[in-house]
């Protein structure tokens, strides 16, 4: 390598982190322009109107829709209340465990546009998490994990966000877990009928939710007991076109890892994912019934106090305890719990770690806080949970936000 | 893109955590920008912090034209050439100049600054001419273009061209001998 590459390299690579000192002088100044009136004062959120105009003027930003195309599913085959039937759903669920990759193909509409998305997905050893995903939206931003991160590129901006651990939010994978999932609940249809275009035995399996405000369509095959199309709506009718409509699933025994490779190209910049808690839940998050108080503890005790409790629950089945310390599960049931508990099979808290990442909502400090914990099979699995501080009269409290991206099988 | 618009967007709308995650996603490489065109991390932390308070001024009517990180960026190199300009002016009004540049003593907070992995490289950037840094570090540590940089220095693209020639032909015999980095 000659000296101008070098020079090159080096000057690449130079970093010069702000200091603690800077956060608390620029926090402090923002602070005091909110409260100086500096600042308009706040407005309404984008619609999705004009955070689809803002969308189309630079359609390489797609990529943001990749991690939507996540959210939208968790948010449709987890947190949904769907039905159980006494159709097939056992042998669909057995039949399911034989696979270990998945590709669905398909479209993601929002505010009257459709995208194209591709999204490839392999499952862990119990075929119950996600070990690695692709997703590619429109052809023109990515999502991917590799070595138990989070990736996402933004073309336009030629720019890698990472995260520690896999943040897909598709879990479970959509497979034996979610399917027991939906059993676990009491009001989705289940419609047979065949197919016109190929003669086929189809079940059709339809859920909605109130709370969550989504509905679900799931294809089923008869002969094959394999989930062969997927809809899902943001509404809770089935009003209009789907936000995600998957009309092509392929199943694979397995995929090889080089299958989720993707490298952006040379001179991308790569940068921290910043923390950030959606506007929407922070009135949940603000509610002082849920939580614990910190006063007096430094904000790492605090941290190690609150995940603490929080995997102490899993571990015990307490129901109230666990919801009491996340507003974000307030609303679920025990028996939905009890399943999601049974299934992750956490039977040990192993370790809590230190404060890995910082940032701040509008309700105050955010922390990123990793746990070790042991399942019952015995493997180890490092999950990050988003720990979110609070001021209110009964003074300083902090709740968890949601559990945010896992690693599988790590050391001890 | 689509992010910062968005950031931007709910910035001039008064969301103050829109003003946050702005400072926490560039506050590094604005620090790093600094660090390396003025060699000091007070001062670069000082210059970071000023573009922050005009930037918060800004709220309710700032235009994003082009990339927000580089708007930012240009706002830090424009900030630190007045301030080292202000620095040289001071140096030259006092009568012991020279010491108080000392150009060839040993700097033991560039290793505090940059890490010790970095300090030679450091050590010779504060030793080139301030436009041929500027030139080496905008183009090198935040990509920007030679014609942003010749706007924003007010010269020719092939004049910058030239800087940044000379900056690093001057950074290669300073470090000659010290490139195992």
């Amino acid at each position: 390598m000659n000296k101008t590459k070098d020079i090159l390299q080096i000057l690449g690579r130079m970093r010069a982190p702000a200091s603690s000192k800077l956060d608390e002088r620029v926090y402090r100044e923002i602070e005091n322009a909110v409260t100086s009136g500096t600042t308009t004062p706040p407005g309404p959120e984008l619609t999705l109107g004009q955070m689809f105009a803002l969308f189309i003027k630079k359609p390489s930003a797609r990529y943001t829709l990749a991690t939507t195309a996540g959210l939208a599913i968790l948010a449709a085959l987890v947190l949904i209340h769907p039905a159980p039937s006494a159709w097939a759903m056992d042998q669909a669920i057995e039949t399911l465990k034989k696979y270990k990759g998945l590709e669905l193909s398909g479209t993601i509409s929002t505010d009257g546009k459709t995208y194209p998305i591709d999204l490839w997905l392999k499952a862990d050893g119990s075929g119950d998490f996600i070990e690695a995903a692709l997703a590619n939206v429109g052809g023109q931003g990515m999502f991917w994990t590799m070595d138990n991160k989070s990736y996402t590129y933004d073309p336009d901006g030629k720019t890698v966000y990472t995260e520690p651990g896999i943040t897909l939010n598709l879990n479970p994978w959509p497979g034996p877990k979610m399917l027991s999932l939906l059993l676990a609940e009491k009001n989705y249809k289940v419609i047979e009928g065949y197919d016109p275009a190929t003669g086929q035995k189809r079940v059709v399996v339809t859920c909605s939710s109130a709370s969550t405000g989504n509905s679900l369509l799931l294809e089923f095959d008869v002969s094959t007991k394999l989930l062969v199309s997927m809809k899902i709506w943001d509404n809770p009718r089935q009003d209009g076109t789907p936000h995600l409509d998957f009309q092509k699933i392929l199943y694979f025994d397995d995929l090889a890892d080089s299958m989720f490779n993707f490298q952006p190209p040379s001179g991308t910049f790569v940068t921290n994912m910043p923390l950030t808690v959606p506007d929407a839940s922070l009135p949940a998050l603000s509610d002082t019934n849920y939580g614990i108080s910190v006063e007096g503890m430094t904000r790492e005790q605090a941290c190690q106090t609150i995940v603490q409790q929080y995997w102490n629950a899993t571990v015990n089945y307490d129901f109230a305890g666990f919801r009491r310390l996340s507003p974000s599960v307030g609303d679920l049931s025990d028996e939905f719990l009890r399943k999601n508990f049974d299934l992750d099979g956490i039977v040990q808290v192993l370790k809590i770690g230190g404060i890995e990442r910082t940032g701040r909502s509008k309700l105050g400090p955010l922390a990123l806080v990793p746990a070790w914990v042991r399942a019952k099979d015995g493997t180890v699995a490092e999950v990050w949970m988003i720990v979110q501080f609070r001021e209110s009269d009964q003074g300083t409290s902090c709740v968890i936000y949601i559990e945010h991206g896992y690693a599988l099988n790590v050391k001890e | 893109m689509f992010k910062e618009m968005h950031l931007v967007w709910r910035f001039n709308r008064g969301h103050t955590d829109a003003l946050h995650e702005i400072y926490e996603l560039h506050k590094h490489d604005l620090v790093t920008l600094a660090a390396a065109l003025l060699v000091d991390k007070a001062e670069a932390e000082d210059v970071v912090h000023d573009v922050f308070i005009g930037f918060i001024r800004a709220g309710g009517r700032f235009r994003l034209t082009g990339s927000l990180k580089g708007f930012l960026a240009t706002c830090v190199a424009n900030r630190a050439r007045n301030q080292n300009k202000s620095k040289r002016k001071q140096a030259s009004d006092e009568t012991d100049a020279a010491e108080a540049a000392a150009p060839d003593q040993e700097r033991p907070d560039l290793a505090t600054i940059f890490g010790e992995e970095m300090k030679s490289m450091g050590g010779a950037l504060s030793k080139i001419p301030y436009e041929q840094r500027e030139v080496v570090v905008l183009r090198l540590c935040s990509g920007m273009r030679f014609q942003a940089i010749a706007r924003m220095q007010g010269v020719s693209i092939n004049t910058v061209q030239g800087r940044y020639r000379y900056g690093l032909d001057k950074l290669k015999t300073l470090l000659n001998g010290e490139l195992s980095l």
